[in-house]
């Protein structure tokens, strides 16, 4: 299963999409990408698997320049 | 020939009677009359005429009818047995129609079909016939005391059926098709009977062992003894089969396909509710995807996301599932929740940069109002139009 991670030009995660079948002409189902940020494509793997998109849209982001999926580092009680 | 009374009337009064035989008592005179009775009612020719009837008995092929020669108006007619009307006639070598000792009655053959009869019938022989019935040997009588009786036959044709017990049907001939078919019974004699019953069902054994295997004590047929290897192929059509007499427990597993079926015999009326699920229809999955909506921008507002589902520039049929996959907090019993997202179907014209085509992007637009981000999940089936 791919998954594509919408983001905008900071790497925020706009919207995640787990896709076993989408649309060809894209390869990934979003209509509409800011022309400043971008569609990363990664094949689901390890933790991702478990986790549902929202999880994956909350608890991670896009490094831009390494073309990666980073996740967000864990808030402490008291943010 | 002198009777004191004529036997043949004397015989059927005795009949009408129920006499079935005569005694004789000592020291009265014996009538001409009663002696003729006595033979009578012993005779078995009676019985044969009535209890056996006509036919050709067993090992012999007497009087079968070969040959037809229409130009020459003859036939051939063949040596052997026959038993008509309760006597045994006997033709020692065979002859033809026209060459038959009793040539009385034969005429040219008559055009078209006609039936080939043996009759077979009783002749008066005297002492003009026979000189030994005078008795005139050394110490005999001298005098003629008593006459005989023998069976004399004639082949005989006639276009018109005869149904009397003297006339036996050997054949039926056709001169304007030059044809003639075989007629007579044959295998008269009971053992014979007999023997050709045995052959035809076997031992009596045998046979209740083949008739109980697919009969019933009372005829009928007992429980799956027909089966697809009983019938030809093709044999039950439409017409053999009553309005709603194939139950769906009837049929195998897959024993109608398509070929089996002719073009719009399934008509909606002929479909159960809910007979076709998705997974039958001509139909091509298009998106099978779970996709994060993020949360609302501010109360009383939506964030959207737009997917694309199928690119054609043609008719597209669509079917749609959209579902909330989560997330679902852990709540106790009594615990009420909601969430809802919006989605509506949207259609775009769009033409790509660096293509020439225009093409119809078909989509959906999720609005999630929620205040957080949320997971749904939607699949698209494209259906073939025909």
């Amino acid at each position: 299963m791919r998954l594509y991670i919408k983001h905008d030009a900071k790497g925020n995660i706009l919207s995640v999409a787990k896709a076993n079948q989408s649309d060809d002409s894209h390869g990934h189902p979003f209509a509409d990408v800011d022309e400043n940020g971008g569609v990363l494509d990664v094949e689901e793997a390890g933790e991702l698997t478990e986790l549902e998109c929202h999880d994956i849209h909350e608890q991670y982001k896009v490094d831009v320049k390494k073309k990666e999926l980073k996740k967000k580092p864990s808030r402490s009680k008291t943010d | 020939m002198s009777f004191s009374k004529d036997p043949a009337t004397e015989l059927q009064n005795a009949l009408q009677k129920n006499y079935t035989r005569l005694r004789f008592q000592q020291g009265k005179p014996v009538l001409d009359r009663e002696l003729n009775l006595l033979g009578d009612l012993a005779s078995p020719n009676r019985l044969a005429e009535q209890y056996l009837g006509n036919g050709v008995p067993v090992g012999s092929d007497g009087f079968r009818i070969t040959n037809l020669n229409v130009g020459n108006n003859d036939f051939q007619i063949g040596a052997g047995r026959c038993l008509v009307g309760g006597h045994e006639v006997l033709l020692a070598a065979s002859t033809t129609y026209k060459n038959q000792p009793i040539s009385a009655n034969v005429a040219a053959l008559p055009a078209g079909a006609s039936n080939v009869y043996l009759r077979v019938f009783l002749s008066p022989v005297t002492e003009a016939d026979d000189p030994s019935l005078n008795n005139a040997g050394p110490g005999d009588v001298g005098s003629v005391t008593s006459v005989r009786e023998k069976v004399s036959w004639e082949v005989l044709l006639s276009a018109a059926p005869i149904n009397t017990r003297d006339h036996f049907l050997l054949a039926v001939i056709n001169t304007a098709l030059n044809s003639l078919t075989e007629r007579r019974r044959v295998g008269l004699t009971v053992s014979g009977l007999s023997d050709e019953i045995s052959s035809a069902r076997g031992s009596a054994l045998a046979l209740d062992t083949r008739l109980g295997a697919s009969l019933a004590p009372d005829g009928t047929l007992k429980a799956n003894v027909v089966g697809a290897a009983q019938l030809v192929d093709g044999t039950v059509g439409t017409n053999e089969l009553t309005d709603g007499g194939v139950s769906t427990t009837k049929l195998a597993d897959a024993s109608v396909n398509t070929a089996k079926l002719a073009d719009g015999s399934v008509t909606t009326a002929k479909l159960a509710n809910q007979a076709v699920p998705i997974a039958k229809l001509a139909a091509t999955l298009v998106a099978d995807t779970s996709i994060s909506l993020p949360a609302s921008p501010g109360v009383g507002q939506f964030s959207e996301t737009p997917v694309n589902i199928d690119s054609t520039d043609g008719p597209a049929f669509h079917l749609i599932s959209v579902r909330y996959v989560g997330p679902r907090p852990a709540l106790p019993i009594f615990a009420n929740f909601s969430s809802f997202f919006n989605w509506t179907r949207r259609t775009q014209l769009a033409k790509p940069p660096g293509q020439v085509l225009f093409s119809h992007r078909h989509q959906i637009l999720f609005q999630n109002s929620m205040n957080s981000a949320i997971t749904v999940a939607y699949k698209v089936y494209r259906l073939a139009e025909s």
